[in-house]
């Protein structure tokens, strides 16, 4: 979509960007409980019992916010490089996605008490949090009728943050009158430097690689199909010595903190009564190196174009990040040459179904805005809608 | 088709972004920096186990070979130092020695060896040695004549060593000299020149014109003034006679700890011992009477008499102790011991039924009730000297009606912030109580209102507020528990209890115990003990930074 506007400025040789893009989904947490989470509200129980009723066995949650500037370049026509364009851009990367069970969701929002006598079950609970600054560099080959166009960009990582949390094992068992608890995990927990989670911070370093290949046909005058493959994000990041990983493979009984003796508080365990002491005695936690892979993408898109309109369709996967295929159909209408709208449909990814809709404006003098959300749906009716996503660009050609 | 435009969109387009930007940014205002919610809380807190030695101090406990437990109590009643006996005061000796009139060589003698006595200022006694801890003398000598004098001071009866005490030094012209030396670890012969004296030294000084000196000459008949001050003494060891004396003791009170906590009922035991331990470790004979000794309750004002006759208004003799000739263990004490018990006085019956928490108590201490019977060869070791301790020995083998006890605990919550997340709910006290009595327990808050400590709220939730007693089997002729019995209490957590625990200062912790009513004395045996464990279960207020 944000190629719309090009051929109204294929003379220009420089393009400069500023983008920005959010959003949150997922296939069972509607949009109001996240964004009460998000604001800091008092949540009450009512709400979260509404939500606790509409969860799945399986439930997940995915996030991202971004930003970056990006410039790129077409030499002359005169140029030995005249077949290819450059570019070069600066993002910040956040991602966060996540699974659990309805039983996690119920003991973090409803507490313990509900599983007296019972079982809650987090088995595969997985939660990554990734933020790193992203330098890229990149060549493209220049349209050529009839031809394939491809591009690649390399990329050097900053890591500021990761955090990773898998469960293959998680039980907590509460006894019918909550004189103990069994707590039954195999849990490997990830995490760099915690002391030094600033924008900027550097805790690792990475690579990370863009490619993508495109074709165009012309069906019959005025109808045309593009189709594109790309892969974005295929890179990992190495994180430093300050990290740690902690283990916790074992069951561990909790029937209270033992006091020697009660009736002498000072000389006695209550200074120990606090979550730390429980978390250091089930887990085992050591420093050193760790290392992450980007949750990548893979990316079919075809653009067919009639007219005033076009039609764009694909599927989307991101891989290890909780990701389920996602399809899409969005329909661009040209109100004017400066003027586009769009709206569609998609299915899958972190949330169920999520409607896409879009404005693009030409506004002249070489700027161009861009206003799109993949989940409109999460504005109009956020008590049941499942998403919730914005981007906006501004671009500039000269 | 595309349609056509007249003019640029900038102006519009981008009006219509900025308020759209300004709507989604308006509508993320946060409300706080946190999100919360509440969570319903089942969660054990603490568990302990108590036994006895958790109830009555270490130091009060003595577990006997069966597993059956004595209370062992100790009160000082004499802690008399027989330092006091033989205190040698700040002594000051002035002397004159005469000076030879005359024209004399450097190096010439001018003042020949002239002794002096000491006497020391102690009263009623008669001191033959000492060694001292601390001394110290101060020498002070003016020299009358216009060249330097040579002197050599000393005091043949202060050996340190087998060397006596001696100062050999110099007194320019015409000037005052002024040292002062200590005689710490000299030994102090107090029988004076002729060695059948007592309380007194001899001193010795000469002194010649310093050889540096050609020669010079004395025109009148002049004196060396020898001005020597002995102070700050402290004796080690001394040995004479000390005296015939009477030391009053009291009345006075000291507290007494065994019952403190207990406000009222009935505490009966099988059996009570008291010994009354007299330790000498002076070379004094001594006699002791115990004039009078009470038990009082001062929480229900009541004061009953020792009624002992073979013990109290009865002059005890505790003879002298013995020199071992050992330095690290010098004394062999005598220790005479008195029982005082339920045949020979009413000390179960009344004296400590009446639950004391203080004992008052007069007495007199007479030293040499005989004279000098050890021809001069009492003696005193520093840090010894007369004690006396009362020793209460008490098999724990009781029978308790509504025995209240009662703590009192300083509490500051205010500052907790995690109590004052929970919303509302209980807290569950689970007990296996092993002990051979049942307790029925409270806790009150106590807060200040109007400047008065105020009781505000009581904790647990009544009637089921007993702890019930182990159940209890008649084996090998005594009464022992058989099993553990269990009992649950609760402390409902409302909002105004929540905040009258939070702004409370202090909690009183009541408990009135019984034990069961077979009515026969129960041993209380070291391996009882009482398991039990807190339960959390309430509503709490879960934010993101708990």
């Amino acid at each position: 979509m944000r190629e719309c506007f090009d051929a109204n400025y294929s003379d220009k040789r420089s393009t400069f960007s500023i983008n920005a893009d959010a959003f949150c989904n997922s296939n069972s947490i509607p949009v109001d409980f996240v964004d009460a989470l998000y604001l800091g509200q008092n949540i009450s129980s009512g709400f979260i019992n509404n939500v606790a009723g509409n969860l799945n066995a399986e439930n997940r949650i995915g996030a991202e916010f971004n930003y970056s500037i990006h410039y790129s370049y077409k030499p002359d026509s005169c140029s030995r490089y005249s077949k290819f364009e450059f570019f070069f851009s600066i993002q910040n990367r956040t991602h966060l996605d996540g699974r659990f069970s309805g039983d996690l969701f119920n003991l973090v929002f409803n507490g313990n008490k509900m599983f007296a006598g019972q079982t809650a079950n987090f088995d595969n609970f997985n939660l990554n949090l990734l933020q790193y600054q992203q330098f890229q560099i990149g060549i493209c080959s220049k349209i050529k009728a009839g031809g394939i166009r491809y591009g690649i960009g390399l990329s050097v990582l900053n890591g500021q943050q990761y955090q990773n949390i898998l469960a293959k094992k998680a039980e907590l068992y509460t006894s019918p009158d909550g004189e103990y608890i069994n707590f039954n995990s195999d849990i490997t927990y990830k995490q760099s430097n915690t002391s030094n989670t600033n924008l900027g911070s550097s805790n690792g370093a990475g690579f990370g690689v863009d490619a993508f290949a495109e074709k165009s046909f012309t069906i019959r005058e005025e109808l045309t199909e593009k189709i594109k493959f790309e892969l974005k994000d295929i890179g990992m990041i190495w994180w430093n010595k300050s990290s740690r990983t902690a283990v916790a493979d074992s069951l561990y009984h909790y029937d209270g903190i033992s006091v020697n003796n009660i009736l002498d508080p000072k000389n006695s365990a209550f200074s120990k009564l606090n979550s730390d002491s429980i978390f250091n005695k089930v887990v085992q936690s050591n420093p050193g190196k760790i290392a992450s892979v980007l949750p990548g993408i893979i990316h079919f898109n075809s653009v067919t174009s009639y007219k005033t309109w076009q039609l764009s369709k694909g599927i989307r996967y991101m891989y290890d990040a909780n990701y389920k295929l996602n399809v899409y159909l969005t329909g661009n209408y040209f109100i004017t040459k400066r003027l586009m709208v769009s709206l569609g449909a998609a299915y899958g990814g972190y949330t169920v179904f999520s409607v896409n809709t879009g404005l693009g404006a030409d506004l002249g003098s070489g700027f161009i805005v861009h206003l799109f959300s993949n989940n409109i749906e999460g504005f109009i009716i956020p008590q049941i809608a499942l998403g919730q996503s914005v981007s906006v660009s501004i671009m500039k050609h000269f | 088709m595309y349609l056509t435009m007249t003019k640029p969109l900038f102006n519009s387009y981008f009006l219509f972004f900025l308020i759209l930007t300004a709507f989604a940014l308006s509508s993320c205002k946060k409300e706080s920096d946190q999100p919360s919610w509440d969570v319903d809380i089942l969660a054990p807190l603490i568990s302990s186990s108590m036994t006895i030695n958790n109830l009555v101090s270490d130091t009060l406990i003595k577990i006997n070979p069966d597993s059956t437990v004595n209370l062992v109590y100790t009160s000082s009643l004499i802690n008399y130092s027989a330092d006091s006996l033989a205190q040698i005061r700040d002594t000051n000796l002035v002397s004159g020695f005469p000076i030879f009139s005359g024209t004399f060589p450097g190096g010439y003698q001018i003042v020949p060896l002239t002794p002096t006595v000491m006497n020391f200022q102690v009263s009623g006694v008669v001191l033959k040695k000492a060694i001292l801890k601390t001394e110290f003398i101060n020498i002070i000598m003016s020299n009358p004549i216009g060249c330097t004098l040579i002197f050599d001071y000393e005091v043949p009866g202060a050996t340190l060593g087998g060397i006596p005490f001696r100062v050999f030094d110099s007194i320019p012209g015409n000037t005052r000299y002024s040292k002062t030396f200590s005689l710490a670890g000299y030994s102090l012969d107090l029988t004076g020149p002729g060695g059948t004296s007592s309380n007194t030294m001899s001193v010795s000084i000469v002194a010649y014109i310093s050889k540096n000196v050609l020669k010079y000459t004395i025109p009148n008949t002049t004196a060396l003034i020898d001005s020597n001050r002995i102070y700050n003494t402290q004796a080690e060891y001394v040995q004479g006679y000390l005296g015939q004396s009477t030391k009053n003791i009291g009345p006075q009170r000291s507290a007494f700890s065994l019952f403190k906590s207990i406000r009222s009922g009935i505490l009966n035991f099988s059996k009570i011992n008291i010994t009354l331990d007299m330790d000498n470790s002076v070379g004094v004979d001594a006699t002791i009477n115990l004039l009078k000794i009470s038990s009082i309750n001062t929480k229900t004002g009541t004061t009953v008499n020792l009624i002992c006759p073979s013990v109290i208004n009865n002059s005890i003799n505790v003879s002298r102790a013995s020199q071992t000739g050992n330095p690290a263990s010098p004394v062999d004490s005598t220790i005479k011991s008195v029982v005082i018990n339920s045949s020979n006085s009413n000390i179960s019956t009344q004296f400590f039924a009446n639950l004391p928490n203080q004992l008052a108590y007069s007495l007199q201490v007479l030293v040499n009730p005989l004279g000098n019977i050890s021809g001069d060869n009492d003696f005193i070791y520093s840090g010894h000297g007369i004690n006396a301790n009362l020793q209460v020995n008490i098999p724990l083998s009781a029978l308790a009606s509504n025995l209240v006890l009662a703590d009192t605990l300083l509490l500051n919550l205010s500052n907790s912030k995690q109590i004052q997340k929970v919303n509302s709910g209980s807290l569950y006290l689970y007990l296996t109580n092993g002990l051979p009595f049942n307790a029925q327990v409270q806790i009150y808050t106590l807060n200040n209102i109007n400047n008065k400590l105020t009781i505000t709220d009581s904790l647990i939730q009544t009637p089921n507020n007993t702890i019930l007693s182990a159940n209890m089997a008649y084996i090998g002729n005594l009464w022992k528990v058989s099993s553990s019995v269990n009992s649950k209490l609760a402390i409902p957590l409302t909002k105004s209890k929540i905040n009258n625990l939070v702004n409370a200062k202090k909690v009183i912790v009541l408990a009135t115990f019984n034990t069961p009513a077979q009515n026969n004395f129960i041993n209380i045996y070291s391996y009882y003990q009482l398991d039990f464990k807190l339960v959390a279960d309430f509503n709490y207020n879960l934010s993101t930074k708990n």
